[in-house]
């Protein structure tokens, strides 16, 4: 039991070595050995899923596994996991037989290579999620770099060099000042590199954890990425291959936000509020950007890369929401952008397989050629705009209301201009859907379209019922986050108490607000102010005394 | 399925079938409809609306038995919070109380209808394309039915953003039109813009009252003092009338897009591209009337907000006149019902606003009948005319099409508000209701909303009487006229079902004159116990009725009634040209819609999309990814190349960089102390 | 004087053992005329084998009254150099006997050479050292131009023996200064001499000629033109042996004279270090970027390393992160030494052949050499991508254990600019190595793509260096550990 976890992470691994001794030229047999590994390791953590303990009093981290490492250096292979990690688990693991099987005929030339890359890809992402030692966890980050960097590189598309340099050196650069932290964290926290260690112990001023907050959340902004680090998402996305973009929105991009959560706020609460509202902000501003940009794109990856920076602002407001909703909200908002997106991006790679360009001039109409495919992207669509019944709802609906009702200064004005890229998704997104399914067929080629393969149904049938069960039935995917955010949310608590030691008079900001007419009284004469206010509450006016 | 009218436990755990019913009939047709071939997918697709009326009919049973019945659903999602209860918790619950009772017969009822109605009006589809309008429609009415019996604003915005999809998808139904497809698209932005509205005003009143679920808001709202002012959270330091004003503002911003009033209209008429059963069931009786339904439904909330319902009344009285001008120039004859549609709908509001809720509602009903019945007459008359839509290229179609015309004069009348047709009674108690209501917020509101409303009401007998009278009568126009023939059985069928509707629903709206006797408000009394406490707050006291605005409004409907035939069928036949050549500039501004759409094309849409574009290349590519990231790059390589040029082999010069630089230690070491 | 004890023998075991193995070789080249002369290499790797051995057992002792002490330090260093010793005489069989050049010389001079750098692993005496350097610089002098054709090598040689001299005259004078100081040379003495101006210049001298040798910025410039005109082969020993040897007696005298002058001047050769270290890690990396000639780049790029290994030195400084920085210092060179001469070994197996020895094709070296390496020889791109993975930093290779060594003591020592910019600047690497990996995976080969076959000697060097690298850095354990215990016994 203890090894399960271990397994998970490191069966893709063998896969790959396995995979060494076939011949090169065999590239069936490659498809085959990487989509045996990876469902066997979706099997295999289908027993995390159910052998996860919900109960109240579980331990935090489960699964749990601690052996020394490098002791010499105080490094330990710590790893565990918790309802979050799990989630993230679960999301990996069943994406990447999915993006095997829609590799199938896509990747034609060596085949070996990208098989192997993407199984150990497959290893670095779980072990992202799954690690407990600071420095476990950072190389875990950066090992991800280099199969990513690979798949773009070889098997992309024209302009992939310079995406990819962009792509491995942009995020190294980011990243690296996050290894100094962690250098540091360990000489403040007793010398450990243990994260439940550095969460306890960590005794630093408040500079120097403002300082270390930083240096975590720059990897992690542009991971995310949050405007305004997100220019390598775009080159990323739209010169991957299918299976690359995939796997760079299902899984890459939620090492961000994860991060997040589970270092940059936990270990530096006071940090973290100190920046909230920069990072609100920066979200906010991510939602509407990413939609702006999304609206003028001529090429359907790079629009739905930018969706991407969009729908990444919504996870990173229910973040800095900082109330029960919002950071539920924004857990579940990861999972549902890794499907959805993720969806997007099959069935994008499913159009450039039929027609080898990704220009939407180029298609239009094609819905009457291929009934299926268009009824695929429709569902999609709509879990991308967030319909209720559709996985989208849920999160942006939590992650919007938990804003508005957080301790948040502000926090109708976030929550409202959040909000309206629930408008803008519906333009660009119906928009595109408009210009390349509906209409009359200008080109010709698009007459003699194939519609779904079998494989290619085996390829969305997945992901469009989890959009709609984690649309109508999202409790089992919520409850697993309950425990992870009480946690959070009893971190910042204390760190608040911490603060209004220093601070008499500092007003609560964290958790939800509680329903405003249980504190509502009369009002005394002088303290009438008028009924005609400003719609929204203006910033200052938070809290009563 | 007996025990339902048994007991009403049984019934309310019944209640989910009415809206799974057509759901099933969609996901069935969905996926097998091309295989099941034509006549199986209108058999599973009439039968399952059959089913969902019946149901339907027998919870309306407890409903009239006074009871209100309420299937506590399943969890949805509910987010659990250490130090008090649970602000976001959704579930599936339903609830049917005379308000919903009566919109579900409606949306079954009148659903059905037009179910039959189009099997044949759809019979030129293909396979494929058979399967999919059934399909649509089903989920259509599966997501309003869910609207309206959701116990919850959050369910209701469930059903509230599904029609909106299944309107984007059926008004772009023949999307290989361009110009459809992208009037769907419009449809559902402009709901998408509503529903952020809706979403605010959802979210503010989570903050005040901690739940969404109607019952609980009626229950914490009941005697609520405005005045007490707010502690915490977003509206910290107002008032509960401010926050409450806010909150429902917000909602009616939901539902002026949902219900094509101003502002958000503009998608209405171009919603006409879709298939006519549509237009009738969805832009006609059922979806826009949401709206209407949602200010009914959270009426408590409204009426302590005077100002809202101010906002109400005023834009529905200025949506009904606006609409009602555009009416009178349009030669579609869909557009003519479109609009004619917004108009009503602003009436509709005015009764809601007004405080006169159960007209409002019984307006709704009405509108339901005769509006859907005029809508597939218009579709049997293009049947007919080979799907020409151009009223001045009829004429005489009265003898050709016998049915159709006889029915769609009952729908005229209806709408024009001629005794004793339904449309007079119930459009009549929302004026007069308005006329002696009382706005705590703006007073004079009700009359100014009466006196838009009876210029609206004789703008709508005379455009009305003018779409008659072209369409049907006179002789024919066009050769297509000359050879148009009456529709299928199966299509005027429904037609005449409506036409009785329309007729006898006049039960609904008498007025309690003494000669009624019990008969009298009817409906009013039907539905008070839902608004009671509306009305309470609003304290609102049963007067004693007037006659002179029934006189008025049945003067003003007979008059432009007249004169419209007289314009346009009668001895006054010059006239409308006189008019057009002497007001000229204004004919076309009408005829042009006010240019309404072009200026949000120059307003709103084309700014958003440059400052879109201008982001793009300035921010992103320019600025962040030239300047910054690349910019960067370039510099490192510059300084890289400038010091690679020093590196030129030569040795004297390395040997002399050797010598500074140990100079230069020395000077370091021996000036940090070397003394 | 001291008494010589036969244990001091035991201690300078390795050091005898190597001497030995180049007289064999050299006297079996003479006698032996056969043209077959795999059993060179051969015996250099057993040599070298059996010399580490010795060096892992000596005992830790001080020998000659101190002049040279054997302990964890220069145990671990001379072990080192022996590792790349083997590695290199791999490389160099496969390299010389595929142009028809190799001698028992060749395998003879590396043995001397490493001779040197293991006395110099010992030495805590500045004569010692200086005789040390000089036994290990004149072979390599020789190795450079070792095959006497061609205009580069020789080129090579006399620049870095040219420079090297000058190198060594400060050095000379640096230790006479620091005798008039403290009438004697030994570090022990530096400890305890009292830190008159005589003494400071004397070790700032001493400094600047050690720095040359571990091609610190400023004195680095002789390092491109020397690593690239020299046999690839030898470069590859260069790189290695010659850098953990002279880090060890930089490290060694660096401690001595910053405990004997820190009351005066201590601070002050603290900060020389930390500028030299800083200068070193941006220029290195700086002008590694524009190069198109592999060989040059990994010139540059063991420029920046020995940046990083000065961040090291710099920590030591500090008593309570002396430890960590000490064994970082170790465990960096060694994961460098499997590092570097693996990509050299990968170099040398690419670089365009010559016709006749005297002909030097342009763009022997160049990146377009590499492009497509991944289909024709996936193994061999395989490994280098490992190595170059490697010498950016980026995990699990024993690149970014080492790095993570350093910086840990770094920071440690608090000196927190110090880890940054080692990190910052160790992203550029990332581009300039990335770019070679660009080439062999992701463009079609250039040119005429000859069926290159390396040699099983080749084949082996890199696979063994490949291994290291990679155990290195998943499972750095033993090699971290007696590294921890040699900085231990400091």
């Amino acid at each position: 039991m203890k090894s399960l976890l271990s397994a998970v992470i490191f069966l893709p691994t063998a896969g790959a070595i396995l995979a060494l001794f076939f011949p090169r030229d065999e590239g069936r047999q490659h498809k085959a050995l990487a989509l045996v590994v990876s469902l066997l390791t979706f099997a295999l953590s289908l027993g995390l899923w159910f052998g996860f303990d919900l109960s109240r009093g579980a331990p935090e981290f489960q699964f749990e596994l601690n052996r020394p490492w490098i002791p010499s250096l105080g490094i330990s292979y710590h790893v565990g996991l918790d309802g979050v990690a799990l989630l993230l688990v679960m999301l990996t693991t069943a994406l990447t037989p999915i993006v095997v099987l829609s590799a199938w005929s896509a990747v034609q030339e060596r085949v070996k290579e990208f098989m192997i890359a993407v199984l150990i890809l497959e290893t670095a992402m779980i072990g992202t999620f799954a690690a407990l030692d600071l420095v476990l966890f950072y190389v875990f980050w950066e090992a991800v770099l280099i199969p990513m960097y690979l798949l773009i590189g070889v098997w992309g598309s024209a302009n992939r060099l310079y995406a990819t340099i962009k792509f491995f050196v942009y995020t190294f650069v980011a990243s690296v000042l996050m290894l100094v932290a962690i250098l540091y964290v360990y000489f403040h926290d007793g010398r450990s590199f243990d994260y439940v260690t550095a969460r306890q112990a960590l005794q630093v001023t408040a500079e120097a954890q403002r300082w270390l907050f930083l240096a975590f959340a720059l990897a992690f902004a542009v991971k995310v990425p949050m405007f305004p680090v997100h220019t390598w998402l775009p080159d990323a996305h739209t010169e991957a291959p299918t299976a690359g973009s995939v796997i760079l929105a299902g899984v890459l991009l939620k090492m961000g936000t994860f991060g997040f959560f589970r270092y940059a706020l936990p270990l530096f609460p006071e940090a973290a509020l100190a920046f909230r509202p920069a990072l609100a902000a920066l979200a906010v501003v991510g939602i509407v950007y990413g939609a702006f940009m999304s609206m003028v794109q001529k090429d359907m990856k790079r629009l739905v890369a930018y969706s991407s920076v969009s729908h990444m602002g919504f996870v990173m407001l229910g973040l800095a929401a900082l109330s029960a909703e919002g950071l539920t909200g924004s857990v579940y908002q990861m999972l549902n952008h890794g499907v959805s997106t993720g969806s997007l991006f099959l069935l994008v790679g499913m159009l450039y397989e039929r027609r080898h360009t990704r220009l939407i001039s180029e298609y239009g109409g094609i819905a009457k050629q291929v009934p299926w495919l268009s009824a695929a992207f429709v569902v999609v669509t709509l879990s991308s705009v967030g319909l209720p019944g559709t996985n989208g709802f849920v999160g942006e609906f939590l992650i919007l209301s938990g804003t508005w009702l957080a301790r948040l200064q502000g926090a109708s004005w976030y929550s409202a201009v959040g909000a309206t890229g629930v408008i803008l998704g519906a333009v660009y997104m119906l928009w595109l859907v408009e210009k390349v399914f509906y209409g009359k067929i200008g080109n010709e080629e698009n007459r003699h379209l194939q519609d779904l393969s079998v494989r290619e149904w085996f390829v969305l049938a997945p992901m469009v019922v989890l959009i709609v069960v984690m649309g109508l039935a999202p409790q089992p995917f919520l409850n697993p986050i309950r425990a992870p955010v009480e946690r959070m949310l009893v971190r910042f608590q204390a760190a608040e108490q911490r603060l209004q030691r220093e601070q008499p008079g500092r007003k609560p900001q964290v958790g939800t607000e509680p329903k405003a007419i249980a504190l509502a009284r009369p009002a005394e004469p002088a303290a009438v102010p008028p009924a005609n206010a400003a719609p929204l509450a203006p910033a200052g006016a938070q809290g009563g005394h | 399925m007996a025990s339902i009218l048994q007991s009403p436990e049984a019934a309310q755990s019944y209640l989910w079938a009415i809206i799974l019913l057509p759901l099933a009939g969609a996901i069935v047709n969905g996926f097998l409809g091309r295989k099941l071939g034509k006549g199986n997918v209108v058999l599973l697709a009439v039968g399952v609306m059959g089913g969902s009326f019946l149901l339907s009919l027998m919870a309306f049973y407890w409903v009239m038995q006074g009871r209100v019945l309420h299937f506590a659903g399943q969890t949805w999602f509910r987010i659990p919070l250490t130090d008090q209860t649970p602000m976001i918790a959704a579930t599936w619950g339903l609830l049917v109380d005379r308000l919903s009772g009566t919109l579900i017969l409606v949306v079954t009822g009148v659903g059905f209808l037009i179910h039959v109605y189009s099997a044949s009006y759809m019979g030129h589809e293909d396979e494929a394309g058979y399967a999919r309008f059934f399909t649509y429609l089903n989920l259509f009415v599966a997501a309003m039915l869910t609207l309206v019996l959701g116990d919850s604003l959050i369910l209701t915005f469930v059903g509230w953003e599904g029609v909106g999809l299944c309107s984007y998808l059926l008004i772009g139904f023949w999307y290989t039109d361009e110009q459809k497809a992208f009037c769907g698209r419009k449809a559902f932005v402009t709901n998408r813009i509503g529903d952020f509205g809706f979403l605010i005003g959802l979210f503010a009143l989570l903050s005040i009252f901690g739940t969404a679920d109607y019952g609980r808001l009626a229950l914490a709202s009941r005697d609520l003092s405005t005045t007490l002012v707010l502690q915490n959270g977003v509206f910290a330091g107002w008032t509960v009338g401010a926050a409450l004003t806010f909150a429902t503002l917000g909602l009616f911003v939901g539902c002026t897009g949902k219900s094509a009033q101003l502002p958000l209209y503009v998608w209405l008429p171009d919603a006409m591209a879709g298939p006519t059963p549509v237009s009738a069931l969805i832009h006609a009786a059922t979806m826009v009337t949401a709206g209407v339904y949602l200010v009914a439904r959270t009426s408590f909330l409204f009426a302590l907000a005077p100002a809202s319902m101010a906002v109400v009344t005023f834009v529905g009285g200025a949506t009904a006149l606006f609409a009602a001008l555009i009416a009178f120039t349009q030669n579609d004859i869909k557009k003519v019902l479109a609009y004619s549609t917004v108009s009503q709908l602003g009436f509709m509001f005015i009764g809601v606003g007004a405080g006169v809720y159960f007209a409002g509602v019984m307006h709704l009903v009405t509108h339901a009948f005769f509006k859907a019945l005029l809508f597939l007459g218009a579709g049997s008359v293009m049947h007919g005319m080979g799907d020409d839509t151009d009223i001045r290229n009829m004429g005489g179609l009265w003898k050709k099409m016998p049915g159709t015309a006889r029915t769609f004069l009952v729908g005229t009348l209806a709408i024009t508000g001629i005794v004793p047709l339904s449309g007079f009674f119930s459009k009549d108690a929302i004026l007069a209701g308005a006329f002696f209501s009382h706005n705590a917020a703006w007073p004079a509101v009700g009359k100014v909303a009466y006196w838009l409303g009876t210029l609206a009401a004789a703008g709508t007998a005379f455009y009305m009487m003018r779409l008659f009278a072209l369409t049907f009568a006179g002789k024919p126009r066009t050769h297509a006229a000359e050879h148009a023939h009456e529709s299928s059985p199966v299509m005027t069928g429904p037609l005449w079902v409506l036409a009785i509707l329309s007729v006898v629903a006049l039960v609904l709206g008498l007025p309690n004159f003494p000669v009624f006797g019990s008969w009298g408000e009817l409906f009013g009394h039907f539905t008070h116990p839902v608004f009671a406490q509306a009305d309470k707050a609003l304290g609102i006291h049963e007067g004693p009725p007037h006659l002179w605005p029934f006189a008025v409004a049945w003067l003003v409907a007979l008059v432009m009634g007249g004169l419209g035939w007289a314009m346009y069928a009668g001895g006054l036949k010059g006239l409308p040209e006189r008019f057009t050549t002497r007001f000229g500039g204004l004919y076309r501004f009408a005829y042009d819609k006010f240019r309404v759409d072009e200026l949000y094309e120059a307003v709103v849409i084309k700014p958003v999309k440059l400052l879109a574009f201008g982001l793009w290349r300035v921010v992103d590519a320019f600025i962040i990814d030239g300047l910054l990231v690349n910019g960067s790059a370039r510099t490192v390589a510059a300084f890289g190349s400038l010091f690679r040029a020093f590196q030129n082999g030569d040795v004297q010069r390395y040997a002399a960089v050797i010598a500074i630089a140990a100079a230069a230690i020395l000077w370091t070491v021996l000036g940090s102390g070397g003394h | 004087m001291p008494v010589f004890s036969s244990l001091d023998l035991a201690a300078l075991l390795p050091v005898v053992v190597l001497v030995c193995g180049g007289l064999v070789l050299l006297l079996s080249e003479v006698f032996l005329t056969s043209s077959r002369r795999g059993y060179q290499a051969a015996l250099t790797v057993v040599v070298a084998a059996v010399a580490a051995a010795a060096a892992l057992a000596a005992p830790t002792r001080n020998l000659f009254g101190g002049q040279a002490a054997s302990d964890g330090f220069s145990s671990f260093i001379t072990a080192t150099v022996c590792a790349g010793l083997a590695l290199s005489a791999l490389v160099g069989a496969g390299w010389l006997h595929a142009r028809g050049v190799e001698r028992g010389e060749y395998y003879a001079l590396a043995l001397f050479g490493s001779s040197g750098m293991a006395l110099l692993g010992m030495a805590t005496d500045l004569l010692v050292a200086f005789v040390a350097i000089e036994v290990m610089s004149l072979s390599t002098y020789a190795l450079a131009a070792y095959p006497r054709r061609g205009r580069r090598p020789a080129e090579a040689a006399f620049k870095y023996f040219l420079l090297g001299a000058f190198s060594s005259a400060l050095l000379l004078y640096g230790t006479a200064l620091v005798y008039g100081a403290t009438g004697s040379t030994l570090f022990s003495a530096i400890k305890r001499g009292s830190s008159g101006p005589l003494l400071v210049t004397g070790l700032a001298l001493v400094g600047a000629g050690l720095a040359f040798k571990v091609a610190a910025v400023p004195f680095h410039a002789w390092t491109p033109d020397v690593y690239e005109g020299a046999p690839t082969p030898v470069t590859a020993f260069m790189a290695a042996g010659v850098k953990a040897a002279a880090f060890a007696v930089l490290a060694r005298a660096f401690l001595a004279s910053i405990v004997g002058a820190r009351a005066a001047a201590g601070g002050g050769f603290v900060e020389v270090i930390t500028i030299l270290a800083v200068l070193t890690m941006l220029f290195g990396n700086l002008l590694a970027l524009p190069q198109r000639s592999v060989k040059r780049m990994l010139a540059y790029s063991s420029i920046a390393h020995a940046g990083y290994l000065l961040v090291g030195v710099v920590a030591a400084a500090r008593p309570e992160a002396r430890e960590g920085a000490l064994s970082g210092i170790l465990f960096y060179l060694a994961s460098y030494t499997a590092t570097v001469i693996g990509a050299f070994t990968v170099v040398a197996a690419l670089e365009k052949r010559a016709r006749t020895p005297d002909e030097e094709p342009a763009g022997t070296w160049d990146l377009a050499r590499f492009s497509g390496l991944a289909r024709r020889r996936p193994g061999m791109a395989l490994a280098m991508t490992v190595f170059l993975v490697s010498l950016a930093g980026v995990p699990p290779t024993a690149g970014f254990v080492a790095k993570l060594f350093v910086f840990q003591a770094a920071i440690a020592a608090q000196e927190y600019m110090l880890a940054v910019v080692g990190v910052l600047t160790s992203t550029l690497g990332a581009y300039y190595y990335l770019r070679v990996v660009v080439y062999m995976y992701m463009r079609p080969a250039e040119g005429e793509a000859e069926e290159l076959e390396p040699s099983p000697a080749i084949a082996i060097a890199i696979g063994v260096a490949a291994l290291l690298v990679v155990v290195l850095g998943v499972g750095p354990e033993p090699i971290a550990s007696l590294a921890r215990a040699a900085a231990v016994g400091f």
